[in-house]
């Protein structure tokens, strides 16, 4: 269940980093990476996960970079995923931004990195706050560390201690999105909400948190329903064994992390409505028209709601007409973009174009709170200032045609 | 030039000021990384090993680790370094010098290393102790004779206290000696319920290795009869009897056996419970597995709701899950059904992705939802990409040898793909109509003759939607006057026909003969003469067969009837499958569908399952329900339904989990404390 190798290669199949773990593996086979994957590409049938003659290859593509993930023996596929996204993340707090340029600016750093989160191919520390704590970009002396090993440690791996700030705060982001899916038929076929909790936390010391957690969330979490498709998954730092209590308890980490995911079913009915007809005006020419209808109160807006019309790549000169926003055609996407800056509730626009589509996905607000109150409890008892902040993000809107 | 590099590192290397190491080794690190030998550099950096100033001694061991296979000889020179770091009083540098001392595959340096852990695993700091057991694994895979010396060290670590020792010695466990089951015992407990506070890594292991121990130590939830959670318990009562056909079975032994198994089962499933709700993949994805494999079948309920959470993740993760999704709902496809929305197709979705989700889809197939998911196979067959196109098709041929009442719906939607213009259409269209028309008791002609006429004009391109008109005319048509238009048409074409194509006009042409000999005699006589000569010997031996058939008079117009023209069998499409149903899952070789080397078969459950008193301790806390013993075997025979046998069983269960918390709160406090001042203790206070 283990990496034999992981390998960094730019765009043109150079590789920038290699790190063998386990020796049974040869370098020259990443140079096989490249061809396989145009090879399958071409062929339409690319998967995350290629074999060739004895290797099997599990990549990530991510900012022009392939990620690759050797393997040589019987492994977790799960887990060499898991770990690669790990290592971007890990990256990515190191680096800002991991693209090749940083990778050539920090050869040294990303080395100790790899050898410091894997071991003989299976994951070790991989907690990048923790290893911010003793791999830094700037060198440094003996003298300087004397305590850190404690944070490897720890019982709460996820946090060092002696963290102190002047100003306590607390910052909590409720971010949700509604992926929807309507039939040919014009009926709802599923229709969720899937949202975060991301938190900024600058607090001093080892405080305990407890987060109250509105009824919605709990019944998510104890419903043994099978039906329905609620769930939540939280952060390592969460209680797990405490959470069918009506709060859940935890230590965060220092800075940003994502505490809690859930998704909920919910009936709401689609914010904005679309929809859609044909017409063959002749056998050169088809036209669609496309209506969208604001279902929400007339006192909200929605602002920069962007539609997306898939279309077929065979198609030229377009002509839009449209009541509001502006659409486009986007030939590299093969799709139609319909910009509305400002959509006022209970109105409806409406566009007409000459393409063949399949889905749409738009962007809009919506209000929720989950999230009842929470309490920092430390031993020094400062007073921790808590902000909370709701947002709504794009999610997925597909609605399907004949 | 490069010599000139050479000296000026050498030269800042030899120097005593830090920094300038520092700057030279971190020169070369970024030379190695890009591709060019530097093992020129090999003595002067082995030198510096002794350096003071830990980043100095990590990029000495990085580089080491490169080059040591090359170098053997003053990788020996160096080791008495090793061997100083290895006992310094900084436990980080310890735990690096240990970490990279056994990370050198030298197979000349494993008693060397041997002696290194054998000292280490007694270190004060956990860090280290977790290291050590990395490096038992490490050095294993380097010298497996060394396993017996080995395994003493992992006895011992395995006692550890420290959750973090306790995950690194799992691993190497997993590594060296798998099917010694015998050292768990002991652990087992603390195992599975301290399992939510390892790192996740960690959690990983022990979910596998539970997985492993599970199958061989427990009686199996769901077998026959036996299962606790099948109502039957005259099924029950027949298989006990059968365990002992003399009748001088002692009834209280056998159910003492099966709920003690049944109940430590149990805790194991509880205490992994709280596992679903990780943020990290593959550890639920282990969970997952762990249930499937370990679980009675009334709890699956659960692995659908978590995995389906991983469905909507990035792709790659999402791509690992429906794999296994797809594997699991072959057999148990009431797991995720509740689910169905999660797997409708995306235009977003990578195709694999889209292709893994149809087959699970059609594996969900059942009455309450076929309405749904063939609207939505009808829109998948009119998709843009061929592929995604066909497996729409195939789906809803499918889901006809399902559900029969489809097959005028199924009919409509797939000549709608012929009369459209794209060719991927008609194809896929024309091939799923043959195998749909096969189906049917009465084949309708006017498809067949639209089919026809549509050849005829030459409309009908590929080779696949040639054979199936060909078959389809040849088939239920040979009476019609029109089919020889047919065959005319393909004589025309023959010389440019593709070999498959060739074969299927041989049959063709003799079917039409059998039914009309004088009109199709002509025809006949030119395409053998024709085939009699092609270069493919297919061709050339099917000539043999037909007109041997056909022209010599070996056997009557009846008999040659029957062998051309009988009912041919139905054979519906079958869902096509991306993974090996056998294999275990999660695992690269279910996903490439074939063993690869270092592939384990999951073990059977074992039938003489359920020696508790293996696990020391729990044979305490299996007290209580002995107790009761009378009471509760009685209960559970004579309760014919469901949910008394749930009531039974969960009282057990609380019954355990009272001790369970009672046990557990006076561990921690052993535990913990010892924990603390180990990690804190600073090494000069170990060393006053």
């Amino acid at each position: 269940m283990s990496l034999s190798a992981l390998f960094i290669l730019d765009i043109n199949g150079t590789a920038l980093i290699s790190r063998d773990y386990r020796g049974d593996i040869n370098k020259e086979v990443i140079d096989n990476f490249l061809p396989l994957i145009t090879r399958h590409e071409e062929t339409g049938t690319s998967a995350p996960v290629l074999h060739h003659n004895g290797t099997t290859f599990a990549y990530v593509k991510f900012n022009n970079l392939y990620i690759i993930g050797t393997i040589k023996r019987n492994a977790n596929i799960a887990l060499i995923f898991t770990f690669i996204y790990k290592f971007i993340e890990i990256a990515t707090q190191y680096f800002s931004k991991l693209e090749e340029e940083s990778i050539r600016d920090n050869f040294v750093v990303l080395y100790e990195l790899l050898d410091e989160i894997m071991d003989f191919g299976y994951p070790q520390t991989t907690e990048p706050k923790i290893l911010q704590t003793y791999i830094f970009q700037e060198s440094y002396k003996l003298k300087k560390m004397t305590s850190v090993p404690a944070v490897v440690t720890n019982v709460v791996s996820w946090r060092p201690e002696g963290i102190r700030y002047r100003r306590n705060e607390l910052f909590i982001d409720v971010v949700e999105s509604v992926n929807l899916s309507v039939n040919a038929k014009g009926s709802v076929v599923s229709n969720e909400v899937a949202g975060c909790v991301k938190m900024k936390v600058h607090l001093s010391g080892m405080p305990q948190l407890r987060l109250g957690l509105s009824d919605k969330i709990l019944l998510a979490i104890n419903s043994q329903d099978a039906g329905s498709l609620e769930d939540v998954k939280f952060h390592q730092c969460v209680q797990l064994s405490r959470i069918f209590e009506k709060n859940i308890y935890f230590i965060p980490p220092d800075g940003d992390f994502e505490l809690m995911s859930y998704r909920m079913n919910t009936d709401i009915k689609p914010l904005i409505a679309i929809q859609t007809k044909v017409v063959h005006s002749s056998s050169s020419r088809i036209e669609y028209a496309v209506k969208a209808t604001a279902q929400f109160k007339s006192s909200s807006t929605a602002s920069n709601v962007e539609v997306t019309l898939p279309v077929c790549q065979d198609v030229d000169s377009p002509v839009f007409r449209s009541s509001s926003g502006a659409a486009s055609y986007v030939p590299e996407e093969c799709a139609v973009v319909w910009k509305i800056k400002y959509f006022p509730g209970g109105s409806e626009v409406a566009l007409n174009a000459q393409f063949r589509l399949s889905s749409i996905r738009s962007e809009e607000k919506r209000e929720k709170t989950p999230i009842k109150y929470m309490k920092v409890i430390e031993k020094s008892n400062y007073k921790a200032l808590t902000w909370v902040r709701y947002t709504t993000q794009n999610g997925e809107y597909l609605v399907s045609f004949n | 030039m490069m010599n000139k590099a050479i000296v000026s590192e050498n030269r800042l290397l030899d120097s005593s000021n830090i920094d300038d190491n520092l700057q030279a080794l971190k020169r070369i690190t970024t030379l190695m990384s890009s591709g060019v030998d530097v093992s020129c550099f090999f003595p002067f950096v082995v030198k510096k090993i002794v350096s003071d100033c830990l980043e100095v001694k990590r990029l000495v061991y990085l580089y080491i680790l490169r080059y040591a296979e090359k170098e053997a000889e003053l990788i020996l020179m160096s080791v008495n370094t090793f061997q100083k770091d290895i006992k310094h009083t900084d436990p980080f540098i310890r735990a690096n010098a240990l970490r990279a001392l056994t990370g050198i595959r030298l197979k000349l340096l494993a008693p060397i290393m041997l002696t290194a852990v054998q000292g280490s695993a007694r270190d004060f700091f956990p860090y280290v102790r977790k290291i050590t057991a990395h490096a038992l694994l490490k050095i294993y895979a380097l010298d497996a004779t060394l396993k017996d010396s080995l395994i003493e060290i992992l006895i011992q670590l395995l006692h550890d206290r420290s959750l973090i020792v306790l995950g690194g010695s799992l691993l190497a466990f997993q590594n060296i000696c798998p099917e010694r089951h015998d050292l768990l015992h002991a652990h087992y407990r603390t195992i599975v319920r301290r399992s939510v506070d390892f790192d996740e890594w960690s959690q990983l292991i022990a979910l596998q290795l539970l997985t492993q121990y599970g199958r061989v130590q427990f009686a199996n939830p769901n077998r026959d009869g036996k299962s606790f959670d099948n109502s039957s318990s005259e099924g029950s009562v027949a298989t006990l009897k059968a365990l002992d056909p003399d009748h001088k079975w002692n009834m209280h032994l056998i159910i003492k056996v099966l709920i003690i198994t049944i109940i430590i089962n149990r805790l194991l499933l509880e205490c992994m419970h709280n596992l679903f709700y990780s943020r990290n993949g593959a550890v639920v994805l282990e969970v997952c597995k762990l249930y499937y494999y370990l679980a009675p079948y009334s709890e699956f309920s659960q692995i659908g709701r978590a995995m389906c959470r991983f469905v909507a993740s990035r792709k790659e993760i999402s791509y690992s899950f429906l794999l296994n999704i797809e594997t699991m709902s072959k057999r148990h496809p009431e797991i995720f059904t509740p689910h169905l929305q999660s797997f409708l197709v995306y235009t977003s979705d990578p195709l694999q992705i889209k292709l893994t989700k149809i087959s699970i889809l059609l594996n969900l197939l059942n009455d309450s939802n076929v309405s749904i998911l063939f609207n939505e196979l009808k829109m998948y067959s009119t998709n843009e990409n061929p592929k995604l196109c066909e497996a729409g098709v195939q789906g809803l041929v499918y889901c006809v040898s399902l559900f029969p009442k489809y097959y005028k719906l199924c009919l409509k939607s797939l000549f709608r793909l012929i009369t459209s213009k794209k060719e991927y259409l008609i194809e896929k269209g024309t091939v799923a109509l043959r195998n749909l028309l096969q189906t049917s008791p009465k084949v309708d002609m006017r498809i067949v003759r639209y089919l026809s006429r549509k050849y005829l004009k030459g409309s009908i391109k590929t080779t696949e939607a040639q054979l199936s008109v060909l078959w389809l005319v040849g088939e239920f048509a040979y009476n019609e006057n029109w089919a020889l238009q047919v065959l005319q048409t393909a004589v025309k074409n023959y010389k440019n026909l593709d070999d498959e194509v060739k074969l299927q006009v041989l049959n063709f042409v003799s079917k039409l003969h059998v039914a009309n000999v004088e009109s199709s005699a002509e025809y006949l006589e030119y395409i053998f003469f024709l085939a009699k000569n092609d270069q493919n010997t297919d061709i050339r031996e099917r000539t043999c067969f037909l007109s041997s058939l056909l022209v010599g008079s070996l056997i009557s117009a009846a008999e040659v009837h029957k062998v051309l023209l009988s009912r041919k069998s139905v054979c519906f499409p079958k869902v096509p499958s991306s993974t090996n149903r056998d294999l275990v899952l999660g695992t690269l070789s279910h996903l490439l569908k074939r063993k690869v080397c270092g592939y384990r078969e999951l073990p059977k459950f074992s039938p003489t399952a359920g020696g508790s008193s293996l696990r020391e301790q729990e044979v305490r806390a299996v007290e209580n329900p002995l107790q009761e013993e009378k009471v509760l075997s009685s209960a559970y025979l004579l309760s014919s339904n469901q949910h008394e046998l749930d009531s039974v069983e969960e009282n057990f269960y609380l019954g355990i989990s009272s001790e369970e918390t009672r046990s557990d709160s006076s561990a921690s406090e052993n535990s913990e404390p010892i924990d603390y001042s180990s990690a804190d203790s600073s090494p000069t206070e170990r060393e006053s």
